[in-house]
């Protein structure tokens, strides 16, 4: 009789599984090629639990070329057609070893696209396309000890066809979508100048890089208004507050110093007191998304380091599985467990105990739903090893989330008197926290301000000091933030919760995009400029959430994966037409756009000695870098200068003060940027 | 009319305009909004275009045309401005 065969998707995960599914707690683990697998007993039954580490197979082309269109494609091991995915070939020699001694095959894999689709290639490519057939489907939201039980008694007979068939077209159509696009315009640049330089753009990636580039171009042709805006100070009782124009912004300095004029020296009479209250609602638990936003603005998480952070936290039981979308508990979920592990830690303690002597434990909830996972939420476990500084920070606010749901409404209350000073109107405002609820529980995450308000009655006279006038302009609208750019795909219904801070990534990574406030690059513009020119729909929203719905209806079984591939090719075909058409076109303006770009990166400025051009050189036969001046071929001049060998040296379009040489920024890995003058062998400066 | 954006040397989008897409965009914000600053401050055109040249709010490529506007006064580009 052989072994159940269970395939986990990470390392850590099979270990928590092959623990909680051994009666004695103690599976026997073996290390084979540095894969550790376990073997468990439970009922009498062996069970063998072995990890993946991720995607073990690839989409790739069928066949050989660089060209375009291609559209055969085929599943490789990640292996052969990724060389950072070299630790691959292991744990896929290990499983099929494993797989000869095999009866029965469960998927353990994280219930979602990417882990079903996970289990689905290791049983069809390394187990043998019988045990894709034989095999059950393990599901579960957390790695506690409970669930996991509870899931292996309550195994789907099948696996998750809707799922797996919606992870292959999504694998299948990014890379249809990216390799095509890619190639189409590195092919434009290559026939039409004979360069080659790397782009790349795709599905997700265009329409994300297109947000950023509106914004910029608003942000670059933006001009400023002026306004003007008028403050006041009121002494009442020996303290100053501050009074606010009743008028706001003033559109012309003549009027704002009309106000001021007419406002000094005068006092101010208190003709109404206004009081009122505002009730927030306790916030909805996390889904992914939420959790990225807030980590962000809390602690400064990019939302992929929330998600990597998430998933260990995942992996140690401490939370429940990220990767949702769900804002709304299920009744499955045993709120009152999961508290009462929480009681047991002494920073929460008390806060627990005040919801557990409620009569009723309602949390709040949000509108989206996931049926796959319940929202992020505590196990109740509590940490058996020390956390890092990051995991402690999102833990606890995860933590206090949950608590908060379930808190009763926050009252601020709010008072507004209206000061009238010559014939004009100022404000006195105060605001305070009436009833905390469930902000006390959610802390220092709880946003909450208060304003001192003095005791006023009506009619009462004021002193007014200080009417003041401030100039100010209107400002361009901010540049986005990878949450605020996350934020603005999900409303767009771009990517998946799995892969859209993934996305913004591969931007960073292509050099498209730069800084925490996103700065769309040069290279980025050049590349969306031709693309917008010449093949807009790469860049349209429209093109990518039609997909999406699309692939979501693969996942609900209301259409095939075929059908779906089918219409995604036949969208992408007159783009890729379109791009042949056009080649010599595109290519020509790809070329003018990286010549400004290569431009502005090794052009200096102008030589002060013969008024050529000072460029960075880089040394044939030593390949280090120096400046040169573009008169040398001529005989003209011979001005050269060495530079650092490391680090990346961007040039400041300023000259130096002392000697008129351009200067050039020198940034290195942990050190302040530094300015230099390229003459600084001479320079006195 | 060249073909050229007398600004950054990238080819015009449309022939008949002034400027390349992107100044061509600058330089239209800059005409619309020469009445909110004459409304504001009663500033002549050239006073206008050298305030939003320093301002720290004004966006690089409007700065660049400001600054050609301010270079290139004989041109009769200034002309179609909206007062």
């Amino acid at each position: 009789m052989g072994y159940t065969l269970i395939i986990a998707e990470k390392p850590t995960a099979a270990e928590r599984i092959a623990k909680a599914l051994d009666e004695r707690g103690n599976p026997k683990s073996y290390d084979k090629d540095g894969v550790r697998y376990y073997r468990a007993i439970r009922d009498g039954r062996e069970l063998v639990i072995v990890p993946a580490i991720g995607h073990l197979f690839s989409v790739s082309q069928k066949g050989s070329g660089w060209a375009y269109p291609v559209f055969n494609i085929k599943w490789v091991a990640a292996y052969r057609v990724n060389k950072h995915a070299s630790n691959t070939k292991s744990f896929i020699k290990v499983i099929s070893k494993l797989a000869e001694g095999a009866d029965s095959f469960i998927s353990a894999t994280d219930f979602d696209i990417e882990g079903s689709q996970i289990a689905y290639n290791i049983l069809k490519y390394v187990c043998g396309p019988d045990s894709v057939l034989k095999a059950k489907r393990m599901k579960f939201s957390t790695l506690t000890r409970d669930e996991l039980v509870k899931a292996y008694y309550s195994l789907s007979p099948t696996l998750d066809w809707g799922l797996i068939e919606a992870g292959r077209a999504r694998h299948e159509i990014d890379w249809i979508y990216g390799i095509n696009l890619s190639r189409a315009m590195m092919l434009s640049l290559k026939h039409s100048t004979g360069k080659y330089y790397t782009l790349s753009t795709g599905r997700v990636q265009g329409p994300t890089l297109s947000f950023v580039a509106k914004r910029e171009r608003e942000i670059k042709s933006f001009v400023p208004k002026p306004y003007w805006v008028i403050s006041a100070q009121a002494k009442i009782e020996g303290t100053l507050y501050p009074l606010h124009y009743a008028e706001g912004k003033i559109q012309s300095k003549k009027d704002a110093e009309r106000v001021v004029n007419e406002c000094s020296g005068q006092s101010g009479s208190v003709t109404a007191i206004s009081l009122s209250e505002r009730t927030l609602k306790p916030p909805h638990p996390f889904d992914i998304g939420t959790l990225q936003s807030e980590a962000y603005s809390h602690f400064g998480f990019t939302p992929s380091r929330t998600l990597r952070i998430a998933e260990r936290l995942y992996l140690s039981a401490l939370i429940s599985y990220p990767r949702t979308g769900s804002q709304k508990f299920p009744p499955s979920v045993n709120l009152k467990e999961i508290l009462k592990g929480l009681e047991k830690h002494r920073n929460y303690a008390s806060l627990v105990r005040e919801i557990l002597a409620r009569e009723a434990l309602t949390p709040a909830e949000g509108k989206k739903d996931d049926p796959a996972h319940p929202p992020i939420h505590p196990t109740g476990t509590l940490p058996e090893e020390q956390l890092t500084s990051e995991e402690e920070k999102l833990f606890d606010l995860i933590i206090r989330r949950f608590l908060a749901i379930f808190g009763p409404p926050s009252i601020r209350e709010s008072v507004k008197a209206e000061i009238k000073v010559a014939s004009h109107i100022f404000y006195l405002k105060g605001i305070k926290t009436k009833v905390a609820g469930w902000q006390k529980a959610y802390g220092p995450y709880a946003k909450v301000e208060d304003k001192e308000f003095p005791s006023l009655q009506e009619e009462q006279e004021i002193q007014v000091v200080e009417v003041k006038l401030e100039e100010r302009y209107t400002a361009p609208p901010p540049r986005y933030n990878p949450k605020s750019l996350l934020n603005l795909m999900e409303a767009n219904q771009i990517g998946t919760k799995a892969t859209r801070a993934e996305i913004i990534d591969t931007l960073y990574a292509r050099h498209y995009i730069t800084g925490k406030q996103i700065e769309l690059t040069d290279l980025g513009f050049s590349v969306v400029s031709v693309l917008s020119t010449y093949c807009p729909s790469v860049l349209s929203v429209n093109l990518t959430r039609k997909l999406e719905e699309e692939m979501s209806k693969i996942e609900l079984q209301e259409k095939s994966r075929q059908e779906v591939l089918i219409d995604a090719i036949e969208k992408l075909i007159p783009i890729l037409e379109n791009f042949k058409r056009k080649e010599l076109e595109i290519g020509a303006a790809l070329e003018e756009a990286l010549a400004k770009v290569n431009r502005k990166h090794f052009v200096l400025g102008v030589c002060p000695i013969c008024g050529g051009e000072l460029k960075i050189i880089k040394s044939r036969k030593s390949h280090k870098r120096f400046v040169g001046c573009s008169n040398y071929w001529n005989n003209k001049c011979n001005f050269s200068a060495p530079l650092p060998q490391s680090g990346i040296i961007e040039p400041t379009g300023k000259t130096c003060p002392k000697c008129g040489f351009p200067t050039v920024i020198i940034r290195r890995p942990k050190r302040r940027p530094q300015e230099l003058c390229v003459n600084w062998q001479n320079c006195e400066g | 009319m060249k073909e050229e954006c007398p600004i950054c040397n990238t080819r015009k989008h449309v022939s008949t305009s002034n400027f390349c897409e992107n100044h061509q965009l600058a330089y239209e914000n800059i005409k619309k909004h020469y009445k909110d600053w004459k409304a504001a401050l009663d500033v002549t055109w050239d006073e206008y275009l050298r305030k939003i040249l320093e301002n720290a709010n004004t966006g690089e490529w409007a700065k660049e045309v400001a600054k050609y506007l301010i270079e290139n006064q004989h041109k009769d580009l200034h002309d179609e401005r909206e007062e």
